[in-house]
Formats: structure tokens, C-alpha cells, sequence
């Protein structure tokens, strides 16, 4: 191997060795001594390609293409199998082609011509005997055919050109002329009967033989003479072939008994090959024609005289009794057919005979009645050739017609589980999975003992069956299926736990998908009863690992885990899972035996503790949850110092934390909760769980303010809803509009304009085009956001969202106010002073302002009613007021018309109420209304 | 052509020939002398006339026929009816010797009565075709062919007494002649066929049930000789089938189930009969709904069993169904109608599907 690696390398890679023959004259010889030698056809090939790449001259182009036609030439002729020499046999036929209209020198192409001759012959006669042989799809005759074709037409136009170019009597004349005679003798079996071109191809056959013959020597006429039998045979005139296949018997026989002949071993041996030849056609024609007569008769002649004169079977003899086969096969006589067959097999281990042996036991075997004794091992042998020559539709064939006669049969185990195997893989091959799982089932089923095909028919069925489920997961049926198959690999011992761990890992994947659906289902539900179902098949799989297997702890762990999960549908389920941690925490790791011995076990236990430790907590949450508040002291229990007990397991902890948050507020220990929340902080947890133990106490001051009795605590509880929301919002990876829509009010509520403009700014960036965001949310925030802008006396910026405000709500309250402010202006208050803050100011905007203003002054007035008050009572009416009154000032510096009118307002106001709403709207307006009166 | 000298043996000039499947299981050939309902007469390979009667022959063959018949019997293989009736009707015209010529005359109603599976308006020509070969080949060895056919033809045709009676009539004369049992059991079998052919299942039911039963009593008949004894187990398998369909038409295939189940786990059922048996469980569990368990179970026919042609095309065909009913899962119902069509071309099923 490693000479021949070194050769191939050697030639691919040195440079030219002389001057005298080209690189590519070298090439080319040594990619024929490639394959010649070694077989090694690829690399002859990767050689050409490579030089023909770099070729220049037509000379050396011409060089390289011949050798591509020798290798091909020799690589069909060491072929065995007939189908696969056919295909190489056109690639030759096309090369030796194209070397043909390349090629300049004449010594070459006179070679190339006489061998393309040849091997147009060759593909004649190849696919004669597949087609014969009944070997070809209708597809493959066609395509075949259609190529014949081709090849025929170039391979009889190079024919007839050596005929012109060569001298009668010379070899190279002669073998054209056998030869194309021989073409056209294939050329017409290629066509139906009574066709027109079977016609006229066979009789031009006949007549380039019969003018070959008349001038041939003995040997090559007698050929010419059984072609010309051969041909009467495809024109089906029987008795005209009968005379031929007669005659070149009597005569060749005859000639053998002659000095003359017996003096030349070779000539002897060459006419006893004749001989043969014409007993293989004979019988063939009589076994076409029907005559059981004949054909037994010559079949005992042919004995006869093999015995006589010890002849030894060349292949037309041995194709003879192939014949002879197939005849037993059609007078029923199957067990001769096989054993007939057989022995040509066994003859021709390595031959193209023993392709077609196997083909007619085959047939043998399929024609058999179901009652006839016929060694199994030969039916076996039948049916494994057929699969390793890829004749998958025979392999199935065959190994079903054993399967039956397995029962009856004592050497049925020595056969069975590997019959199976192979019928599975033959429908694999076929394209048929399911058959294929069928029979791989039947096999580990039937043929459990067979340690080697159980195993592998097992495996596969598995296979098969999980790749069905992956696509059907909801498909019962398959899922049963599935699982036998894998029972079936644990009782084979096959795979060890892994295989059953796969399998419950698969199902707790499935179950997963069943109650992780969104919304959760309910324990009613009927997604909730599949859910139910499918976490038991879960837990039923995790049972049953066994207990000494190296998944057994992940196993007991896994089930706790589901027994979780399945409480949400089976209350009951909590205090299985319980059971199960406790009895793994208390009893299971402390036990000497379960100490894990190894790093993989240790891993194991590693994650495993933990998690059981952490799952306790979290049952005992789920019954606190579902109504039994006893259990909240045992969430904290449970939960307390896991970051220190199991210090690598950072995600348990900072979720140990924030359920303790949770259980602490539901026990009322809101400072046991803010606590734990700055331990939180302090370590640091990760920021998705101090965002979800915020908003816990978020949502708990949220409550606080809605039960505070004075305004006081109420402000104080508000605070602190701000002060956890605002973290909620800060540590959560990805916040919600909604929860930052909440917080921008709320730090507006809490007078904080700054962050709540920003806010506001950002859900309007980020989340004004959520699929989620309502129409009254945008508005909401919008707003919002004008407000904040107002408050920080930032007009200018406010203007654009509150012109687009007006379109979309111009008789909203808030709008208007926003929009008064924006026109005229308004007045501010910083605790001490009043401070102007300039609108837009033109005299349409307080033409607007002015109007916008008495709408609000109405509508103030109007739900003080509403509300059985006096205007003057009502802080809102107040702020109209004090708007309309600033819009009248304003007007007044504009419009001289307008000029005091503010004044006598507000004067009016006073003789009302002299604090002028300071007790009802507070002191920013009194002073305010002040200021004006001042201007 | 050059021939100076030919060998020893005239006789074998192929001669028009047949092939006798004997009672023994043996076979014989050779050239036709005469072939009556009561006697054959071919030549040896001495060219000896050898008389044989009707009953030691199962079944006659013409082997190495000219290429007209040829012709019609490959288009009557490719389920091309046209072609292979007006093939076999010209034959019939023009073939010699005359024995060939009727022997076309028969295959030409057997045509048109094969035909008429697919196209029930052709049963009444297949026997009309029937009546008039009977009425020209009374003596004939092939009569009782000519007669189940023709049986078969009338039932399909809506006489079902005409053909019962016909089918009574040629057990009596086998009987009366000696023709055979395996004449006298295929009439009995023809006879209860028709009856279900007829839609007459009750009474299908009652004769067939009694004829399983004496037909395997007379499998294992050992003074039976073994060709007819092979030849009425294959009746049986066929009285069984029948059987089934019977009781499927009487009560329903969910009732046959329990019949198609005891079939199907016997230890003597033949290969041909377990695999339609495991069809008819198959279609017993589709009609319950069970669509996945009886996927799986044609399935498994085709994946394990052998089975003639027919058998095979009716799985598939039924596989195709169902799986296209679950979806095409796992596998897509055309893969199963592709193989049909390819593998199994000549059968009825897959003449369905073109």
C-alpha cells in the first residue's frame, strides 16, 4: 500500500524525467500503468485531468485522450457487474470520440478506431444480456437504448471508415467486419418483434456475416455462423436458427477431431469455446420457442459430449446452464433450479456469471411453491447477493419468501435475525422507512437471541421510529412505537441507561412544551389534562432507569421535579415531589453507597443538590400560592442562606432572595423584605432577579397607598411605590412601556418633571409603535409629556407635540390646558415666587388661548355642578380662571381693547373671594391672581 | 444460407407446442394431436403420439406461440383491454393450428371478463363471447375454463341463477365423466362466487364455509395425487378469501374482523391468504377509526410478507388511502402509489389509479 501511495505520488509529482517524450506522453503512460497495475482508475484520472489542464500542443492533448479511452476501455472490461460496465462502456464510447475529432496522428487513431470498434461491439453485447436477463427498468431500457443509439452511430461510422482505410484480409479488416455485423445483430434484439428496424438491423446482420464467413478461416467463421443463428433467433425464425446452431456444433466438433486442430492446444481450446458458445445460444432459442423436447434433448447432447471429451465450462458454459436454470425454473422444478444455479455461483465467485446465477435463484426462489424443501442457507445466499449487488427490489423479494419458511426451518436462528436486518435495509435503500422500521421490529422481536442482528435491527428501529416521532410528536401511536423500540434496546441491554435517559429527556421536553404553553393551562382544561398526561409519561420514563445506572440521581431528581409541575393540575403532586427531595436531601446523599466516586458522578451531585434543595422552596411557594399560607414560613426556611450552602449556584441564590421578598410580604414583613431586597443589592444578585424582588415591593406599596387614611402616609407609601417601581424598571433587561408609562405619572404625581420627561420621552421613542400600545396609552403618554415639559418651563419643545395633540384630541381637557399655556403662556410658582413663562404669543395663539381659556372656564364650572359644588369651591375652576385671566393680560398688552380686562376680572374674582382661591386651589394661585392684578 | 450438413434430429423443428401441468406435479411437453374434454393427445420427443386423460392434466399451456398471440397476451399483461380483445379476436380468425385458434377464442372472453372488474358494462359481451366459445368448443379440453368464465360473467351481469346452475351443471358432468376433483371443487368454487358476485353473501357465506372445509380435508388427502392436491390447497386459499368477502357483505367489516384474525394466526394459512387476511383486519381497524393501527398493519404486509401481485397492489393501494387520511405521515401517500404503478402495473389496483 504504501509503495503504491509512493508510486501515484511519484508519478503526480516529478517533473519530466528527459527531453525525448513530452510531460504529457509521460502522463499518459503513467496513468495507463495506474490503473493497469494498481486499479486505481480515480487517480489515473485526477493525473489526465491535471495534464490535460496544462497540455498545449494538440499532439500532447491528443495523447492524453487516448489514455482516458485505454483506462476507461480497461476499467469496463475488469468490471463485473454488467449494468456498471455498461455505463463506463459509454463514458469509453464518448472519449474515444472525442479523441477521434481531436486527434492528428494516424498510428494513434487507427488504434483508437479499432478500439472503439470493439468496444461498440461490447456495449451491443452488454446490453443484450441485461436486456435478456430482464435486469433493466423501463426507465434504464430507455435510456440505455437511446445511448446505443449514439454509440452505435459513431461506432459504425468509424467501422465503415476502417473498412475503407484497410486492407481485405488484414485483422484490422476483418475484426471492423465482424464487428459491425455484430452491431447491427444487438442493434436489432433492441427493437420489438415484427418491428421494422429488428428487420432490417437483423438482416443486415446477416448479410455482413454471411460475406465475413464465406472468406473467414475455421475459427472466426464458426463465430460468424453462430452469430448468424443468434440473429435468426432475435427475427424468431427458429428453424433457420436451429439449422445454424447445428451446424457450427457438428462442424466445430468435428474439426476438433481433426490432427490439425489437436496439434494447436490454443485453436482447440478456442473452438470448444465456439462450441460451448452455440449449446448457450441453442438452448436459449429452444427455451424461447417452447420446445421442451429439443431443449432437453441438446441439454443431454451437451452433457454428453462435455463428458466425453472432459471438457472444461468457459463461461458460455456455465451460461449454458444457466439456461438449463432457468428452463427447471419454468417447468416448476425450483429446488434443481437453485441447486443448478448455485454451482455456477460457486464456480464464478468473482464473475459476472455469478451475478446472473444469483439472478435466476432469485427467480428460482420466488417461483417456488410454498411447500418445496429448499436449504435455507442457499435461499439466504440467494437474497444477500441480490442485496449486495444493490438489486434491493430482488433482496426483498427473496428474504420475504424466507421469512415464512423460517418457522419450519432448524436453522432458522442461525438465519433469521440477519434476514430481517437485511430485508430492512434493503427497504431502507428502496426509500421505504416505515417498512424498513417493520422489519428491523420483527427482527429484535423474533430474533432476540442473535446478539449481533438484535442489536443492530433494534438500533435501527429506534432510529427510524424517533425520527417519525420528531416530525408526529403528538402522533400516540408513534409515540407507543417509539417506546417499545427503546424498551426493546434496555431489555437488549443495549445503549445502558443513556438510551432511556434520551428518551425521558425527550418526553420531559414534551411535556414541558404541554404546560409551558402561554396562557398556563388549567387543571380543568383539556390542554391542561394533556399536560397532566404527559408529564406522568415523563415521570413514568425517569421510573424506569434503573437504579444502579450512572442517570439513576439526575433520574430522581428530574421526577421531584415534575411531581412539581404536575401539581399545578393535581394538588396532590406537591407533596409527592416533597417526599421525593426530602428522601434524596435526607437519605439518598447521605447513604455512603451513593458517595460519587468519580468526576462525572460528582458533577452530577454537584448540580443535582442544589437544585433539590431549591425545589423544596419553591413547593412549598406553590402550596403557600395556592392557599396554604402556613407554608410561607417554610418558604423562608427553605430558601434561607442558599447562596452560602451552595455557593456556586449564583442563579438559585439570587432567586432563593427574591422569593424570600415575596414570602416576607405575605407574612407582612415589609422590612424584613426591604432588607432581604438591599442584601439583594448588596452581593449583587443579578439584575433580573432584583428587578423581579422590586417590583414585589412595588406592587406592595401600591396596595399601602391605596389603604393609607391621610395624606400624609399616603405620600410616604407613595414614595416608596416610586422608589421600587423606578428600581423595577431600572434592573429589568428588557422594561415594559406599561410599567415606564406607570412610573412617568407617578414621578410626575410625585413632582419629579425631569425623569418623568425623560420617560415619557423614551416610551414615545422606543414603544410608539408597539403592536401592544393602545391608542389611550399613546395619548397618555404624550401628554404626559407636554405636562412634564411645561412644568420645567420648557414651551418651545412642548409646542410641536401640543399642535399635534390638538388634531387628534382638540377637546380633550388636558389638551386644552396644554394648549392655553402653549399660546399665551402661563404662570409658574418655585414655592416663593411667581414666575412668567412666555407662550407662543402672537394674536391668533391668544385669539385660541382666549377661547380654549373660556372652554375651560365652562367646563370647570360645569363639573362643579356636576358635582353639587360652587365654582368657587372647586380648585379646577380656580385654575381656569387663573388661565383665562392670564390670556386676558396677555391680550391686553396686544390689543388695547383687551387692555385691564384681566384686572377687572380678577377684581371681580375678589369682591367673590378675597384670598382668591388660595384656600381652595392653594397659594400658587392667590398669588398668582396677585401678580396680575399688580400688572 | 450455407449449410453442408445438419445433425441427427428432426424433431426439432419447433412445432407449435404445449406444456401439461399433470396431476402427479410433474409436467409434459410436446406438439398437439388432439385435445378433447376427456383426452389429450400430444407427441413424445419421438414423435410418438401419447393419449392422456383429461383428469391426470391440471392445466395445458401453449408454449412458443406465434407472434400475434404473443402480442395479445402481452397487451392483456399491461391491462391494455382494447387492444388484447380485438388482438385475440383477430387471432382467433387467423391463427393455426385450429386448437390454437380457439384457445384464442378463449382468451378473448377471458379478456373482456377481466375487463369487466373495471368496467362492469363489459361482463355482458364477456358472456356473450363465453356462450358462443362453449357452444363451438363443447368437446373441448378447455370447456370447463370456458365455463367458469362464463359463470363468472353471467353472476356479474346480474344472472346469478343462470350461472349457478351452469356451474352445477359442469360438476355433475365432471363427476359423470370423470373429469376430475379438481374440476368438480372449482365448480363448487365458481358456483359460491358467483352466489357472492350475485350479492347473494348469506348464501355465499353458508356454501363457502363448507368448502373450506372439504377443500382442506382433500389438500391433505394423500390419495389425492400431489399436483391436484397443490392445486386444491390453492382453491382453498381462494375459498377462504372468498369467504371473508362474504361475511364483509353479509355483516360488515368490522364483523369479519374476528374471521380476517383467526385466518391470519392460523399456522397453515397459506402466505397469499395471511396477507390478505391482515388487509382485511387492517380495513376492519380503519373503519373503527383506528386510522394510525391499521396504516401500520398494511404496512407491515408489504414490509414482510409474500404475496401474489394482486395482494401486494391491494395493500398498497389501501396504504396510499389511509396515509393520505393521516396527513401523509410518516411517509407521503404518493411514495405508495409510485410503487404501484411501477411494481405492480398488471393489477386491478393499479389500474385504479390510472
Amino acid at each position: 500500500m504504501y509503495a503504491t501511495s509512493t508510486a501515484i505520488l511519484l508519478a503526480l509529482l516529478l517533473p519530466p524525467q528527459d527531453g525525448g517524450r513530452s510531460l504529457a506522453q509521460q502522463d499518459a503512460t503513467a496513468a495507463r500503468a495506474i490503473t493497469q497495475e494498481f486499479g486505481l482508475s480515480r487517480w489515473s484520472d485526477k493525473l489526465l485531468e491535471r495534464s490535460l489542464s496544462r497540455a498545449k500542443s494538440s499532439d500532447d492533448r491528443a495523447e492524453l485522450l487516448l489514455a482516458r479511452c485505454d483506462i476507461l476501455r480497461l476499467k469496463a472490461f475488469r468490471t463485473v457487474d454488467e449494468k456498471e460496465r455498461l455505463g463506463i462502456l459509454g463514458e469509453a464510447g464518448v472519449a474515444y470520440a472525442e479523441f477521434l475529432e481531436s486527434s492528428g496522428n494516424s498510428r494513434n487513431v487507427s488504434t483508437a478506431q479499432q478500439n472503439l470498434g470493439q468496444l461498440t461491439e461490447l456495449y451491443g453485447r452488454t446490453l443484450s444480456n441485461l436486456l435478456e436477463a430482464g435486469q433493466l427498468s423501463e426507465e434504464e431500457k430507455t435510456t440505455y437504448i437511446a445511448t446505443a443509439e449514439e454509440i452505435f452511430k459513431s461506432g459504425l461510422k468509424v467501422l465503415n471508415g476502417l473498412l475503407d482505410t484497410s486492407e481485405a484480409g488484414t485483422l484490422a479488416f476483418n475484426q471492423a467486419t465482424f464487428s459491425r455485423a455484430m452491431v447491427y445483430r444487438y442493434w436489432a434484439g433492441y427493437y420489438p418483434a415484427d418491428s421494422l428496424e429488428r428487420d432490417q438491423y437483423a438482416n443486415r446482420a446477416l448479410g455482413y456475416l454471411e460475406e465475413f464467413a464465406i472468406s473467414a478461416n475455421l475459427l472466426p467463421s464458426m463465430l460468424a455462423y453462430n452469430a448468424t443463428a443468434d440473429v435468426y433467433r432475435v427475427l424468431q425464425d427458429w428453424e433457420s436458427s436451429n439449422d445454424f446452431y447445428d451446424y457450427v456444433i457438428f462442424n466445430t466438433i468435428d474439426a476438433l477431431a481433426t490432427e490439425e486442430v489437436k496439434d494447436y492446444p490454443e485453436l482447440a481450446q478456442a473452438l470448444e469455446g465456439v462450441v460451448q458458445q452455440s449449446y448457450a445460444g441453442w438452448l436459449a432459442m429452444l427455451r424461447e420457442s417452447g420446445n421442451q423436447a429439443g431443449f432437453d434433448q441438446i441439454y443431454g447432447q451437451f452433457l454428453d459430449w462435455l463428458d466425453k471429451e472432459r471438457i472444461e465450462l468457459t463461461s458460455d458454459g456455465y451460461l449454458a446452464q444457466l439456461e438449463v436454470a432457468s428452463q427447471l425454473v419454468d417447468n416448476g422444478e425450483s429446488a434443481q433450479a437453485l441447486a443448478l444455479a448455485k454451482e455456477v455461483a460457486d464456480n464464478n465467485p468473482q464473475s459476472f456469471l455469478r451475478l446472473k446465477a444469483n439472478a435466476v435463484m432469485g427467480n428460482a426462489i420466488k417461483n417456488a411453491p410454498d411447500d418445496v424443501v429448499i436449504e435455507i442457507s442457499t435461499l439466504f445466499d440467494a437474497a444477500e447477493g441480490a442485496f449486495f449487488e444493490k438489486r434491493y427490489e430482488d433482496s426483498v423479494e427473496n428474504f420475504r419468501r424466507i421469512l415464512p419458511r423460517l418457522s419450519r426451518n432448524p436453522d432458522a436462528s442461525e438465519y433469521g435475525g440477519r434476514a430481517y436486518y437485511l430485508l430492512a435495509r434493503s427497504w431502507s435503500n428502496l426509500g421505504y422507512d416505515l417498512f424498513a422500521a417493520l422489519a428491523h421490529e420483527q427482527g429484535a422481536k423474533d430474533y432476540p437471541d442473535d446478539e449481533d442482528s438484535a442489536a443492530k435491527n433494534a438500533v435501527q428501529w429506534e432510529k427510524i421510529t424517533a425520527r417519525f416521532l420528531s416530525a408526529n410528536a403528538s402522533d400516540r401511536a408513534i409515540e407507543d412505537w417509539h417506546t417499545e423500540a427503546v424498551d426493546m434496546l434496555a431489555a437488549l441491554d443495549i445503549g445502558g441507561g443513556d438510551v432511556q435517559m434520551n428518551e425521558a429527556k425527550r418526553l420531559n421536553n414534551l411535556a414541558k412544551s404541554y404546560y409551558n404553553k402561554r396562557p398556563k393551562p388549567t387543571a380543568d382544561s383539556k390542554e391542561g389534562q394533556d399536560a397532566a398526561r404527559a408529564i406522568r409519561k415523563a415521570i413514568d420514563a425517569y421510573e424506569a432507569i434503573d437504579a444502579n445506572s450512572d442517570s439513576y440521581e439526575k433520574a430522581l431528581v428530574q421526577r421531584g421535579s415534575l411531581y412539581f409541575e404536575l401539581g399545578s393540575f393535581e394538588p396532590g403532586a406537591y407533596d409527592t415531589a416533597l417526599g421525593i427531595y426530602n428522601d434524596y436531601l435526607n437519605n439518598y446523599i447521605t447513604a455512603e453507597e451513593n458517595t460519587p466516586s468519580d468526576p462525572r458522578s460528582r458533577k452530577v451531585r454537584a448540580d443535582s443538590e442544589p437544585l433539590a434543595a431549591f425545589n423544596v422552596g419553591r413547593i412549598y411557594r406553590a402550596k403557600a400560592k395556592a392557599g396554604d399560607t402556613n407554608s410561607w414560613p417554610l418558604v423562608l426556611s427553605s430558601f434561607e442562606n442558599l447562596r452560602e450552602r451552595y455557593p456556586t449556584q449564583q442563579s438559585l441564590a439570587d432567586d432563593a432572595m427574591r422569593y424570600r421578598i415575596e414570602a416576607f410580604l405575605n407574612l407582612g414583613k415589609v422590612e424584613d423584605a426591604e432588607a432581604e431586597y438591599q442584601a439583594m443589592l448588596a452581593v449583587p444578585a443579578s439584575d433580573v432577579r432584583i428587578s423581579i424582588g422590586a417590583f414585589y415591593l412595588y406592587s406592595a406599596w401600591a396596595k399601602t397607598v391605596d389603604q393609607a387614611e391621610d395624606l400624609e402616609a399616603r405620600l410616604a407609601a407613595k414614595e416608596r411605590e416610586l422608589q421600587y417601581l423606578h428600581a423595577y424598571n431600572s434592573f429589568a433587561s428588557n422594561p415594559r412601556w406599561q410599567n415606564l408609562l406607570g412610573e412617568a405619572n407617578l414621578q410626575m404625581e410625585m413632582d419629579h418633571p425631569e425623569v418623568a420627561s425623560g420617560l415619557y420621552q423614551r416610551i414615545l421613542n422606543d414603544f410608539e409603535k408597539a403592536s401592544d400600545m393602545t391608542d389611550i396609552s399613546r395619548f397618555s403618554a404624550r401628554i404626559g409629556f407636554v405636562e412634564s415639559l411645561l412644568a420645567m418651563r420648557r414651551v418651545g419643545e412642548a409646542v410641536p407635540v401640543v399642535e399635534a395633540l390638538v388634531q387628534q384630541k382638540p377637546k380633550n381637557l388636558r389638551v386644552k390646558i396644554a394648549v392655553v399655556k402653549v399660546k399665551a403662556g402661563f404662570l409658574a410658582w418655585d414655592g416663593r415666587n411667581v414666575l412668567e413663562v412666555p407662550g407662543e404669543g402672537t394674536l391668533e395663539a391668544l385669539e385660541l388661548a382666549k377661547q380654549m381659556a373660556s372652554d375651560l372656564v365652562q367646563l370647570g364650572k360645569y363639573e362643579a355642578e356636576q358635582e353639587g359644588k360652587n365654582p368657587f369651591y372647586y380648585a379646577p375652576w380656580w385654575e381656569a380662571k387663573l388661565s383665562q385671566a392670564y390670556v386676558y393680560y396677555q391680550l391686553g398688552k396686544t390689543d388695547p381693547a383687551e387692555a385691564g380686562k384681566h384686572k377687572r376680572m380678577i377684581e371681580s374674582l375678589q369682591k367673590q373671594d378675597p384670598t382668591l382661591g388660595e384656600g381652595v386651589a392653594g397659594k400658587r394661585i392667590s398669588e398668582s391672581f396677585k401678580w396680575l392684578l399688580l400688572r | 444460407m450455407i449449410l453442408s450438413c445438419t445433425l441427427l434430429l428432426p424433431l426439432l423443428l419447433p412445432a407449435q407446442q404445449v406444456r401439461l401441468n399433470l396431476e402427479d406435479g410433474g409436467r409434459a411437453s410436446g406438439a398437439v394431436v388432439a385435445l378433447t374434454l376427456e383426452e389429450v393427445t400430444i407427441t413424445n420427443s419421438d414423435g410418438d403420439g401419447v393419449k392422456r386423460a383429461s383428469r391426470e392434466i391440471l392445466s395445458i399451456v401453449p408454449s412458443g406461440m406465434p407472434a400475434e398471440m404473443s402480442s395479445a397476451e402481452a397487451f392483456a399483461k399491461a391491462l391494455d383491454f382494447q387492444n388484447a380483445a380485438n388482438a385475440f379476436d383477430a387471432a382467433a380468425g387467423s391463427v393455426e393450428p385450429e386448437w390454437l385458434a380457439a384457445y384464442a377464442g378463449l382468451r378473448h372472453a377471458e379478456v373482456l371478463l377481466t375487463w369487466s372488474t373495471i368496467d362492469a358494462s363489459k361482463a355482458g359481451e364477456a358472456a356473450t363471447a363465453f356462450a358462443a366459445w362453449t357452444s363451438a368448443n363443447a368437446d373441448s379440453y378447455w370447456l370447463p375454463r370456458a365455463s367458469y368464465g362464463h359463470a363468472r360473467a353471467m353472476a356479474t351481469s346480474n344472472d346469478v341463477q343462470g350461472a349457478t346452475t351452469k356451474m352445477q351443471e359442469l360438476a355433475d358432468r365432471a363427476f359423470e365423466k370423470n373429469l376430475g376433483r379438481h374440476v368438480e371443487f372449482q365448480a363448487a368454487l365458481v358456483r359460491s362466487e358467483c352466489f357472492l358476485l350475485g350479492g347473494q353473501a348469506e348464501v355465499a357465506e353458508a356454501r363457502l364455509r363448507d368448502l373450506v372445509v372439504k377443500l382442506g380435508e382433500a389438500s391433505r388427502d394423500q390419495d389425492i395425487a400431489r399436483g391436484t392436491r397443490q392445486r386444491i390447497g390453492r382453491f382453498q386459499a381462494d375459498a377462504q378469501l372468498l369467504l371473508g368477502q362474504a361475511i364483509e357483505e353479509k355483516d360488515g367489516v368490522k364483523a369479519a374482523a374476528s374471521y380476517w384474525e383467526g385466518l391470519a394466526e392460523a399456522r397453515d394459512t397459506k402466505a397469499d391468504v395471511r396477507a390478505a387476511a391482515r388487509i382485511g383486519l387492517a380495513l376492519a381497524a380503519k373503519e373503527q377509526g383506528e386510522l394510525r393501527t391499521a396504516q401500520l398493519q398494511l404496512a407491515r404486509v408489504i414490509a414482510l410478507q409474500p404475496a401474489k401481485a394482486e395482494v401486494m397492489a391491494h395493500a398498497l393501494y389501501e396504504l396510499a388511502e389511509i396515509t393520505e387520511s393521516l396527513g401523509n405521515q410518516p411517509v407521503p401517500a404518493k411514495t405508495y402509489r409510485e410503487r404501484l404503478k411501477a411494481n405492480f402495473p398488471e393489477t386491478t389496483w393499479a389500474a385504479k389509479l390510472r
